[in-house]
Protein backbone atom coordinates (compact mmCIF):
# COMPACT_ATOMS: atom_id res chain seq x y z
CA UNK A 1 0.00 0.00 0.00
CA UNK A 2 2.55 2.26 0.93
CA UNK A 3 6.37 1.99 0.25
CA UNK A 4 9.27 4.05 0.72
CA UNK A 5 12.97 2.71 -0.79
CA UNK A 6 16.03 5.04 0.88
CA UNK A 7 14.05 7.87 0.20
CA UNK A 8 15.84 10.99 0.99
CA UNK A 9 14.40 14.65 0.85
CA UNK A 10 16.56 17.65 1.14
CA UNK A 11 14.93 21.62 1.23
CA UNK A 12 18.55 22.93 0.14
CA UNK A 13 21.29 23.78 3.08
CA UNK A 14 21.84 21.86 6.29
CA UNK A 15 20.95 18.52 7.66
CA UNK A 16 17.87 16.47 5.12
CA UNK A 17 14.49 16.57 6.43
CA UNK A 18 14.66 12.79 5.79
CA UNK A 19 17.25 10.83 5.53
CA UNK A 20 17.22 6.99 3.94
CA UNK A 21 13.73 6.22 5.15
CA UNK A 22 13.05 2.74 4.24
CA UNK A 23 9.49 2.02 5.22
CA UNK A 24 6.31 -0.60 4.22
CA UNK A 25 3.11 -0.36 5.36
CA UNK A 26 0.57 -2.79 4.23
CA UNK A 27 -3.42 -2.47 3.69
CA UNK A 28 -5.33 -1.84 6.78
CA UNK A 29 -2.50 -1.07 9.00
CA UNK A 30 -3.02 1.74 11.52
CA UNK A 31 0.36 3.72 12.20
CA UNK A 32 1.62 5.92 14.31
CA UNK A 33 5.15 8.52 12.99
CA UNK A 34 6.19 9.85 16.43
CA UNK A 35 9.06 12.30 17.23
CA UNK A 36 9.46 15.88 18.10
CA UNK A 37 8.98 18.62 16.04
CA UNK A 38 11.02 18.56 13.21
CA UNK A 39 11.50 15.13 13.08
CA UNK A 40 10.29 14.66 9.90
CA UNK A 41 6.50 13.77 10.58
CA UNK A 42 5.13 16.26 8.25
CA UNK A 43 7.16 16.10 5.20
CA UNK A 44 7.02 12.54 5.51
CA UNK A 45 3.32 12.52 5.16
CA UNK A 46 3.85 15.23 2.27
CA UNK A 47 5.89 12.91 0.53
CA UNK A 48 3.24 10.43 0.49
CA UNK A 49 0.81 12.78 -0.99
CA UNK A 50 2.92 14.13 -3.65
CA UNK A 51 2.59 17.65 -2.36
CA UNK A 52 6.86 17.70 -2.11
CA UNK A 53 8.83 14.91 -3.92
CA UNK A 54 11.44 13.20 -2.79
CA UNK A 55 15.10 14.67 -3.58
CA UNK A 56 15.84 10.68 -4.23
CA UNK A 57 14.58 7.52 -3.64
CA UNK A 58 11.31 5.89 -4.22
CA UNK A 59 7.90 6.67 -2.79
CA UNK A 60 5.13 3.90 -3.60
CA UNK A 61 1.55 5.05 -3.20
CA UNK A 62 -1.32 2.62 -3.76
CA UNK A 63 0.75 1.13 -6.54
CA UNK A 64 1.72 4.29 -8.30
CA UNK A 65 5.90 5.27 -8.09
CA UNK A 66 5.24 9.17 -6.99
CA UNK A 67 8.54 10.07 -8.88
CA UNK A 68 7.10 9.21 -12.19
CA UNK A 69 3.83 10.49 -11.53
CA UNK A 70 2.74 13.64 -13.58
CA UNK A 71 1.70 16.64 -11.67
CA UNK A 72 -1.19 16.55 -13.98
CA UNK A 73 -2.12 12.39 -12.20
CA UNK A 74 -1.44 13.71 -8.83
CA UNK A 75 -5.41 15.08 -8.20
CA UNK A 76 -6.74 11.17 -8.91
CA UNK A 77 -4.42 9.92 -6.54
CA UNK A 78 -4.95 12.33 -3.86
CA UNK A 79 -9.09 11.90 -4.00
CA UNK A 80 -8.25 8.20 -2.64
CA UNK A 81 -6.32 9.61 0.26
CA UNK A 82 -7.99 11.77 3.49
CA UNK A 83 -5.55 14.29 5.15
CA UNK A 84 -6.76 15.76 8.36
CA UNK A 85 -4.41 18.81 9.72
CA UNK A 86 -3.65 19.95 13.20
CA UNK A 87 -5.55 22.94 12.34
CA UNK A 88 -8.51 21.71 11.03
CA UNK A 89 -8.07 23.95 7.70
CA UNK A 90 -12.09 24.74 7.84
CA UNK A 91 -13.52 26.98 5.39
CA UNK A 92 -15.19 29.62 7.34
CA UNK A 93 -17.79 30.86 4.70
CA UNK A 94 -18.92 27.52 4.15
CA UNK A 95 -21.25 25.69 7.10
CA UNK A 96 -20.54 22.22 7.63
CA UNK A 97 -21.77 20.34 5.37
CA UNK A 98 -20.52 22.59 2.38
CA UNK A 99 -17.08 21.51 3.72
CA UNK A 100 -17.72 18.10 4.06
CA UNK A 101 -19.26 17.91 0.86
CA UNK A 102 -15.90 19.70 -0.75
CA UNK A 103 -14.17 16.56 -1.74
CA UNK A 104 -17.46 15.10 -3.61
CA UNK A 105 -18.13 18.64 -5.54
CA UNK A 106 -14.49 18.46 -7.07
CA UNK A 107 -15.16 14.36 -8.37
CA UNK A 108 -18.28 16.15 -9.98
CA UNK A 109 -21.15 14.70 -8.36
CA UNK A 110 -24.50 16.23 -8.26
CA UNK A 111 -26.33 17.54 -5.17
CA UNK A 112 -28.51 14.89 -4.93
CA UNK A 113 -25.76 12.26 -5.20
CA UNK A 114 -23.46 14.49 -2.74
CA UNK A 115 -26.37 14.96 -0.18
CA UNK A 116 -27.34 11.20 1.20
CA UNK A 117 -23.25 10.64 1.27
CA UNK A 118 -22.24 14.11 3.11
CA UNK A 119 -25.28 13.12 5.72
CA UNK A 120 -24.15 9.93 6.62
CA UNK A 121 -20.63 10.43 7.04
CA UNK A 122 -21.68 13.75 9.33
CA UNK A 123 -24.03 10.88 11.25
CA UNK A 124 -20.90 8.71 11.87
CA UNK A 125 -18.92 11.27 13.45
CA UNK A 126 -21.96 12.86 15.81
CA UNK A 127 -22.35 15.73 14.30
CA UNK A 128 -25.61 14.83 11.83
CA UNK A 129 -27.31 17.59 13.59
CA UNK A 130 -24.99 20.41 13.22
CA UNK A 131 -24.80 20.28 9.47
CA UNK A 132 -26.03 24.17 8.81
CA UNK A 133 -23.87 25.39 11.43
CA UNK A 134 -20.35 27.17 10.54
CA UNK A 135 -17.42 25.95 11.66
CA UNK A 136 -16.56 29.46 14.19
CA UNK A 137 -19.87 27.97 15.92
CA UNK A 138 -18.13 24.65 17.54
CA UNK A 139 -15.83 23.38 19.29
CA UNK A 140 -12.40 22.45 18.76
CA UNK A 141 -13.18 18.81 19.12
CA UNK A 142 -16.19 18.90 16.74
CA UNK A 143 -14.21 21.22 13.92
CA UNK A 144 -11.96 18.24 13.84
CA UNK A 145 -14.76 15.95 13.62
CA UNK A 146 -15.72 18.03 10.90
CA UNK A 147 -12.34 17.85 9.01
CA UNK A 148 -12.27 13.53 9.94
CA UNK A 149 -15.60 13.42 8.05
CA UNK A 150 -14.46 15.74 5.10
CA UNK A 151 -11.16 13.17 5.00
CA UNK A 152 -13.86 10.06 4.89
CA UNK A 153 -16.39 11.40 2.57
CA UNK A 154 -14.34 10.08 -0.66
CA UNK A 155 -14.27 6.69 1.30
CA UNK A 156 -9.97 6.61 0.86
CA UNK A 157 -8.26 3.96 1.11
CA UNK A 158 -5.44 6.05 2.80
CA UNK A 159 -6.08 8.45 6.08
CA UNK A 160 -3.42 10.52 6.96
CA UNK A 161 -3.27 12.31 10.30
CA UNK A 162 -0.91 15.43 11.26
CA UNK A 163 -0.95 15.80 14.45
CA UNK A 164 -5.02 15.20 14.54
CA UNK A 165 -4.90 15.80 18.53
CA UNK A 166 -2.79 18.53 18.78
CA UNK A 167 -4.89 21.31 19.51
CA UNK A 168 -7.72 19.37 21.46
CA UNK A 169 -7.20 18.55 25.24
CA UNK A 170 -6.28 14.54 26.35
CA UNK A 171 -10.17 13.56 26.35
CA UNK A 172 -10.97 15.29 23.26
CA UNK A 173 -8.01 13.85 21.86
CA UNK A 174 -9.46 10.03 22.78
CA UNK A 175 -12.45 10.51 21.02
CA UNK A 176 -10.60 11.13 17.90
CA UNK A 177 -8.40 8.50 18.23
CA UNK A 178 -11.23 6.36 18.78
CA UNK A 179 -13.24 7.74 15.98
CA UNK A 180 -9.83 6.74 13.60
CA UNK A 181 -9.56 3.59 14.85
CA UNK A 182 -13.29 2.99 14.11
CA UNK A 183 -12.27 4.05 10.56
CA UNK A 184 -9.47 1.90 10.56
CA UNK A 185 -11.70 -0.91 11.51
CA UNK A 186 -13.63 -0.51 8.42
CA UNK A 187 -10.32 -1.24 6.13
CA UNK A 188 -8.66 2.04 5.46
CA UNK A 189 -4.84 2.55 6.40
CA UNK A 190 -4.30 5.02 8.92
CA UNK A 191 -1.06 6.77 8.96
CA UNK A 192 -1.06 9.30 12.55
CA UNK A 193 1.84 11.73 12.85
CA UNK A 194 1.89 13.18 16.48
CA UNK A 195 4.84 14.35 18.46
CA UNK A 196 2.98 13.66 21.59
CA UNK A 197 4.38 10.31 23.21
CA UNK A 198 0.97 9.70 25.56
CA UNK A 199 -1.61 8.10 23.46
CA UNK A 200 0.88 5.77 20.94
CA UNK A 201 2.42 4.08 24.26
CA UNK A 202 -0.43 3.55 25.71
CA UNK A 203 -2.72 1.69 22.39
CA UNK A 204 -0.90 -1.32 21.24
CA UNK A 205 -0.62 -0.07 17.25
CA UNK A 206 2.44 -0.20 15.13
CA UNK A 207 4.92 2.80 15.98
CA UNK A 208 7.35 4.51 13.92
CA UNK A 209 9.66 6.85 15.40
CA UNK A 210 11.58 9.88 13.67
CA UNK A 211 14.20 11.78 15.06
CA UNK A 212 16.52 14.60 12.93
CA UNK A 213 15.31 12.56 9.66
CA UNK A 214 15.86 9.17 10.40
CA UNK A 215 13.79 6.22 11.12
CA UNK A 216 15.02 5.25 15.05
CA UNK A 217 12.45 2.74 16.26
CA UNK A 218 9.89 0.78 13.73
CA UNK A 219 8.19 -1.79 15.66
CA UNK A 220 4.87 -3.75 14.64
CA UNK A 221 3.46 -4.40 18.43
CA UNK A 222 1.06 -6.99 18.96
CA UNK A 223 -2.03 -5.54 18.09
CA UNK A 224 -4.70 -5.04 21.18
CA UNK B 1 -24.94 22.37 -13.24
CA UNK B 2 -21.20 22.98 -12.28
CA UNK B 3 -21.03 26.11 -14.45
CA UNK B 4 -23.74 27.62 -11.96
CA UNK B 5 -21.86 26.88 -8.62
CA UNK B 6 -18.53 28.51 -10.50
CA UNK B 7 -20.71 31.34 -11.64
CA UNK B 8 -21.77 31.91 -7.76
CA UNK B 9 -18.66 31.74 -6.78
CA UNK B 10 -17.46 34.60 -9.22
CA UNK B 11 -19.81 36.11 -8.40
CA UNK B 12 -19.49 36.57 -4.29
CA UNK B 13 -15.59 37.32 -5.29
CA UNK B 14 -16.59 40.22 -7.32
CA UNK B 15 -19.07 41.35 -4.35
CA UNK B 16 -16.18 40.34 -1.82
CA UNK B 17 -14.33 43.19 -3.70
CA UNK B 18 -16.72 45.38 -5.08
CA UNK B 19 -14.94 48.88 -4.94
CA UNK B 20 -11.88 47.01 -6.28
CA UNK B 21 -13.91 45.17 -9.04
CA UNK B 22 -15.29 48.54 -9.98
CA UNK B 23 -11.78 49.96 -10.24
CA UNK B 24 -10.86 47.72 -12.52
CA UNK B 25 -13.62 47.27 -14.83
CA UNK B 26 -13.70 50.84 -15.09
CA UNK B 27 -10.14 50.60 -15.74
CA UNK B 28 -10.52 48.07 -18.28
CA UNK B 29 -13.40 50.05 -20.06
CA UNK B 30 -11.19 53.15 -20.53
CA UNK B 31 -8.92 50.96 -22.19
CA UNK B 32 -11.30 49.02 -24.55
CA UNK B 33 -12.29 52.30 -25.45
CA UNK B 34 -9.25 53.77 -26.12
CA UNK B 35 -9.14 50.74 -28.37
CA UNK B 36 -12.44 50.47 -29.72
CA UNK B 37 -12.06 54.50 -30.53
CA UNK B 38 -8.39 53.85 -32.59
CA UNK B 39 -10.56 50.91 -34.92
CA UNK B 40 -14.08 53.12 -35.20
CA UNK B 41 -11.16 55.39 -36.72
CA UNK B 42 -9.37 52.60 -38.61
CA UNK B 43 -12.75 51.31 -39.78
CA UNK B 44 -14.23 54.71 -41.14
CA UNK B 45 -10.47 54.96 -42.64
CA UNK B 46 -11.39 51.97 -44.10
CA UNK B 47 -14.33 52.71 -45.45
CA UNK B 48 -13.32 56.28 -46.69
CA UNK B 49 -10.55 54.57 -48.67
CA UNK B 50 -12.83 52.03 -50.13
CA UNK B 51 -15.23 54.87 -51.78
CA UNK B 52 -11.87 57.02 -52.97
CA UNK B 53 -11.16 53.94 -54.87
CA UNK B 54 -14.48 54.31 -56.56
CA UNK B 55 -14.50 57.66 -57.12
CA UNK B 56 -11.00 57.50 -59.00
CA UNK B 57 -11.39 58.75 -62.71
CA UNK B 58 -8.90 58.52 -65.08
CA UNK B 59 -9.46 61.88 -67.15
CA UNK B 60 -8.09 61.47 -70.98
CA UNK B 61 -8.33 64.63 -72.29
CA UNK B 62 -7.93 65.30 -76.30
CA UNK B 63 -6.04 66.99 -78.47
CA UNK B 64 -8.30 70.31 -80.59
CA UNK B 65 -10.04 69.49 -83.94
CA UNK B 66 -11.08 65.64 -83.64
CA UNK B 67 -13.62 64.73 -86.18
CA UNK B 68 -17.05 62.96 -84.61
CA UNK B 69 -15.54 59.81 -85.80
CA UNK B 70 -11.71 60.03 -84.49
CA UNK B 71 -13.69 60.72 -80.97
CA UNK B 72 -15.31 57.36 -81.76
CA UNK B 73 -12.26 55.61 -82.51
CA UNK B 74 -11.06 56.58 -79.15
CA UNK B 75 -14.36 55.77 -77.33
CA UNK B 76 -13.77 52.26 -78.86
CA UNK B 77 -10.46 51.94 -78.16
CA UNK B 78 -10.72 53.07 -74.43
CA UNK B 79 -13.10 50.43 -73.77
CA UNK B 80 -11.75 47.50 -75.08
CA UNK B 81 -9.12 47.49 -71.90
CA UNK B 82 -10.74 44.93 -69.85
CA UNK B 83 -10.04 47.15 -66.92
CA UNK B 84 -12.78 49.89 -68.18
CA UNK B 85 -15.90 50.09 -66.21
CA UNK B 86 -17.78 53.31 -67.52
CA UNK B 87 -17.00 56.09 -70.27
CA UNK B 88 -18.62 59.27 -70.05
CA UNK B 89 -17.82 61.92 -72.51
CA UNK B 90 -17.78 65.43 -72.04
CA UNK B 91 -17.25 67.50 -74.81
CA UNK B 92 -15.42 71.37 -75.13
CA UNK B 93 -19.12 73.12 -74.82
CA UNK B 94 -20.31 70.58 -71.71
CA UNK B 95 -16.60 71.31 -70.15
CA UNK B 96 -17.46 75.15 -70.01
CA UNK B 97 -20.67 74.95 -69.06
CA UNK B 98 -19.67 73.01 -65.91
CA UNK B 99 -16.84 75.38 -65.51
CA UNK B 100 -18.61 78.09 -65.29
CA UNK B 101 -21.61 76.38 -63.06
CA UNK B 102 -18.55 75.59 -60.56
CA UNK B 103 -17.65 79.14 -60.84
CA UNK B 104 -21.12 80.48 -60.37
CA UNK B 105 -20.78 84.63 -58.94
CA UNK B 106 -17.25 85.05 -60.48
CA UNK B 107 -18.04 84.68 -64.39
CA UNK B 108 -15.97 87.41 -64.75
CA UNK B 109 -12.92 85.16 -64.81
CA UNK B 110 -14.29 83.41 -68.05
CA UNK B 111 -15.02 86.73 -70.00
CA UNK B 112 -12.22 87.97 -72.43
CA UNK B 113 -11.06 84.92 -72.76
CA UNK B 114 -12.58 85.04 -76.18
CA UNK B 115 -12.42 81.32 -77.27
CA UNK B 116 -13.25 78.21 -75.48
CA UNK B 117 -10.46 77.32 -74.09
CA UNK B 118 -11.55 73.84 -72.34
CA UNK B 119 -10.50 70.68 -74.07
CA UNK B 120 -12.74 67.36 -74.34
CA UNK B 121 -12.29 64.53 -72.71
CA UNK B 122 -13.29 60.84 -71.41
CA UNK B 123 -13.81 60.46 -67.42
CA UNK B 124 -13.04 56.62 -67.16
CA UNK B 125 -14.09 54.67 -63.82
CA UNK B 126 -12.71 51.47 -63.72
CA UNK B 127 -14.59 48.35 -62.67
CA UNK B 128 -14.34 47.12 -59.41
CA UNK B 129 -12.53 44.29 -59.52
CA UNK B 130 -9.59 46.22 -61.29
CA UNK B 131 -9.42 49.31 -58.76
CA UNK B 132 -5.59 49.49 -57.75
CA UNK B 133 -3.04 52.12 -57.98
CA UNK B 134 -1.26 49.85 -60.56
CA UNK B 135 -4.02 49.15 -63.03
CA UNK B 136 -5.20 52.65 -62.53
CA UNK B 137 -1.10 53.23 -63.60
CA UNK B 138 -1.13 51.01 -66.48
CA UNK B 139 -4.52 52.65 -67.82
CA UNK B 140 -3.21 55.80 -67.72
CA UNK B 141 -0.04 54.86 -69.68
CA UNK B 142 -2.13 52.70 -72.22
CA UNK B 143 -4.15 55.66 -73.05
CA UNK B 144 -1.13 57.91 -73.49
CA UNK B 145 -0.43 55.71 -76.06
CA UNK B 146 -3.93 56.63 -77.78
CA UNK B 147 -3.77 58.94 -80.72
CA UNK B 148 -5.77 61.86 -80.37
CA UNK B 149 -4.88 62.03 -76.91
CA UNK B 150 -3.59 64.93 -75.36
CA UNK B 151 -3.28 63.99 -71.66
CA UNK B 152 -4.10 61.59 -69.01
CA UNK B 153 -4.82 62.71 -65.57
CA UNK B 154 -4.74 59.87 -62.85
CA UNK B 155 -5.54 60.94 -59.54
CA UNK B 156 -3.18 58.38 -58.25
CA UNK B 157 -1.21 60.46 -55.94
CA UNK B 158 -3.68 60.67 -53.91
CA UNK B 159 -5.05 57.48 -53.65
CA UNK B 160 -1.35 55.82 -53.43
CA UNK B 161 -0.32 58.49 -50.21
CA UNK B 162 -3.70 57.38 -48.70
CA UNK B 163 -2.85 53.39 -49.17
CA UNK B 164 0.38 53.60 -47.55
CA UNK B 165 -1.04 55.94 -44.75
CA UNK B 166 -4.21 53.13 -44.14
CA UNK B 167 -0.96 50.14 -44.17
CA UNK B 168 0.48 52.19 -41.82
CA UNK B 169 -2.93 52.74 -39.63
CA UNK B 170 -2.91 48.88 -39.69
CA UNK B 171 0.01 47.83 -38.39
CA UNK B 172 -0.18 50.53 -35.93
CA UNK B 173 -3.45 49.59 -35.43
CA UNK B 174 -2.76 45.96 -34.58
CA UNK B 175 0.84 46.94 -32.27
CA UNK B 176 -1.71 49.08 -30.13
CA UNK B 177 -4.15 45.88 -29.66
CA UNK B 178 -2.24 43.76 -28.73
CA UNK B 179 -0.21 46.47 -26.06
CA UNK B 180 -3.83 46.94 -24.48
CA UNK B 181 -4.58 43.39 -24.92
CA UNK B 182 -1.81 42.59 -22.51
CA UNK B 183 -2.58 45.57 -20.44
CA UNK B 184 -6.18 44.24 -19.86
CA UNK B 185 -5.09 40.41 -18.76
CA UNK B 186 -2.43 42.09 -16.23
CA UNK B 187 -4.74 44.29 -14.75
CA UNK B 188 -7.39 41.57 -14.39
CA UNK B 189 -5.10 39.16 -13.32
CA UNK B 190 -3.60 41.55 -10.52
CA UNK B 191 -7.31 41.97 -8.98
CA UNK B 192 -8.20 39.02 -9.19
CA UNK B 193 -5.07 37.71 -7.66
CA UNK B 194 -6.71 39.19 -4.56
CA UNK B 195 -9.54 37.24 -4.45
CA UNK B 196 -6.62 34.66 -4.80
CA UNK B 197 -4.72 35.49 -1.66
CA UNK B 198 -7.94 35.79 0.71
CA UNK B 199 -8.68 32.36 -0.52
CA UNK B 200 -5.30 30.72 -0.57
CA UNK B 201 -5.37 28.46 2.51
CA UNK B 202 -8.99 27.25 0.69
CA UNK B 203 -7.34 26.22 -2.66
CA UNK B 204 -4.12 24.71 -1.07
CA UNK B 205 -6.64 22.64 0.44
CA UNK B 206 -8.89 22.10 -2.61
CA UNK B 207 -5.62 20.94 -4.05
CA UNK B 208 -4.80 18.36 -1.45
CA UNK B 209 -7.57 17.18 -1.72
CA UNK B 210 -8.03 16.16 -5.08
CA UNK B 211 -9.07 18.80 -6.76
CA UNK B 212 -7.69 19.31 -10.23
CA UNK B 213 -6.49 22.62 -11.49
CA UNK B 214 -8.95 23.37 -14.04
CA UNK B 215 -11.58 23.05 -10.76
CA UNK B 216 -9.77 25.76 -8.96
CA UNK B 217 -9.22 28.31 -11.14
CA UNK B 218 -12.60 28.25 -13.77
CA UNK B 219 -13.89 30.28 -10.65
CA UNK B 220 -11.23 32.85 -10.98
CA UNK B 221 -11.54 32.27 -14.57
CA UNK B 222 -15.20 33.63 -15.01
CA UNK B 223 -14.40 36.63 -12.55
CA UNK B 224 -12.08 37.38 -14.99
CA UNK B 225 -14.59 36.92 -17.65
CA UNK B 226 -17.25 39.31 -15.71
CA UNK B 227 -14.91 41.61 -14.85
CA UNK B 228 -14.20 42.16 -18.55
CA UNK B 229 -17.44 41.44 -20.24
CA UNK B 230 -18.69 44.31 -17.71
CA UNK B 231 -16.02 46.40 -18.99
CA UNK B 232 -16.13 45.93 -22.62
CA UNK B 233 -20.21 46.49 -22.20
CA UNK B 234 -19.63 50.35 -20.78
CA UNK B 235 -16.91 50.93 -23.15
CA UNK B 236 -19.04 49.90 -25.91
CA UNK B 237 -21.71 51.77 -25.02
CA UNK B 238 -20.07 55.07 -23.80
CA UNK B 239 -18.18 54.73 -27.38
CA UNK B 240 -21.84 54.35 -28.65
CA UNK B 241 -23.16 57.45 -27.32
CA UNK B 242 -19.97 59.48 -28.06
CA UNK B 243 -20.30 58.42 -31.98
CA UNK B 244 -24.25 59.28 -31.88
CA UNK B 245 -23.66 62.37 -30.01
CA UNK B 246 -20.31 63.02 -32.85
CA UNK B 247 -22.58 62.24 -35.67
CA UNK B 248 -25.33 64.09 -34.77
CA UNK B 249 -23.41 67.62 -34.02
CA UNK B 250 -21.16 67.96 -36.78
CA UNK B 251 -22.34 66.09 -39.35
CA UNK B 252 -25.74 66.64 -39.74
CA UNK B 253 -26.23 70.09 -37.88
CA UNK B 254 -23.42 71.68 -38.50
CA UNK B 255 -21.74 70.02 -41.66
CA UNK B 256 -18.74 68.36 -41.99
CA UNK B 257 -16.44 67.89 -45.52
CA UNK B 258 -16.98 64.76 -44.83
CA UNK B 259 -20.38 64.55 -45.56
CA UNK B 260 -20.47 62.23 -48.49
CA UNK B 261 -19.01 59.86 -46.94
CA UNK B 262 -21.47 57.87 -43.98
CA UNK B 263 -19.59 57.42 -41.02
CA UNK B 264 -20.08 54.33 -39.74
CA UNK B 265 -20.33 52.45 -36.18
CA UNK B 266 -19.43 48.51 -35.53
CA UNK B 267 -21.15 46.01 -37.41
CA UNK B 268 -23.45 43.82 -35.00
CA UNK B 269 -20.70 40.79 -35.59
CA UNK B 270 -17.81 43.13 -34.61
CA UNK B 271 -19.70 44.45 -31.57
CA UNK B 272 -20.22 40.51 -30.42
CA UNK B 273 -16.41 39.65 -31.64
CA UNK B 274 -15.17 42.66 -28.97
CA UNK B 275 -17.44 41.49 -26.60
CA UNK B 276 -16.34 38.12 -26.77
CA UNK B 277 -12.52 39.41 -26.99
CA UNK B 278 -12.95 41.66 -23.63
CA UNK B 279 -14.57 38.54 -21.52
CA UNK B 280 -12.09 36.30 -22.81
CA UNK B 281 -9.14 38.72 -22.04
CA UNK B 282 -10.52 39.48 -18.84
CA UNK B 283 -10.93 35.32 -18.10
CA UNK B 284 -7.05 35.33 -19.15
CA UNK B 285 -6.07 37.87 -16.54
CA UNK B 286 -8.19 35.21 -13.84
CA UNK B 287 -6.99 32.32 -14.77
CA UNK B 288 -3.52 33.75 -14.48
CA UNK B 289 -3.71 34.95 -11.05
CA UNK B 290 -3.85 31.50 -10.15
CA UNK B 291 -1.16 29.95 -12.06
CA UNK B 292 0.96 32.23 -11.78
CA UNK B 293 0.92 32.09 -7.69
CA UNK B 294 0.83 28.88 -7.91
CA UNK B 295 4.58 28.22 -8.52
CA UNK B 296 5.65 30.07 -5.91
CA UNK B 297 4.33 27.03 -3.68
CA UNK B 298 6.84 24.85 -4.65
CA UNK B 299 10.17 24.88 -3.38
CA UNK B 300 11.37 25.35 0.33
CA UNK B 301 8.43 27.05 1.90
CA UNK B 302 8.13 25.55 5.14
CA UNK B 303 10.80 23.13 6.47
CA UNK B 304 8.88 20.50 7.87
Amino acid sequence: MIQLFHVYKEFGGGLPALDDINLAIEKGEFVFVTGPSGAGKTTLLKLLTGEERASSGQVQVLGKNLSYLKDSSLPYLRRNIGYIFQDFRLIQQKTVFENVALPLRIIGLSQEQIRPRVQEVLRSVGLGHRADTYPIQLSGGEQQRVAIARALVNRPSILLADEPTGNLDEQLGWEIFTLLKEINAYGATVLVATHQQGIPKKVHRRRISLEKGKIIYDEAMISG
Amino acid sequence: MRIIVFLQEAVNNVNRHRLLSLATTITISLILMVFGLFLLIYFNLRGFGGSLREQVVVTAYLQEGLTREEIRDIEVRIHQDPAVGTVHFTSKEEALQEFQVKLQGQAGILQGLGENPLPASFDIKLSPTYQTPEVVKRLAETLKLIKGVEEVQDGLDWLDRFTSFARFARIMGLGIGVLLGIAVVTITSNTIRLSFYTRREEIELMRLIGAKEAFIRAPFFIEGAVVGLSGGVIALLSLGCLFFVFQKQFIIEKGFFLKEVPLTFFSFELLLLLLFMATFLGGMGGYFSVSSSVKTRRGPRSLW
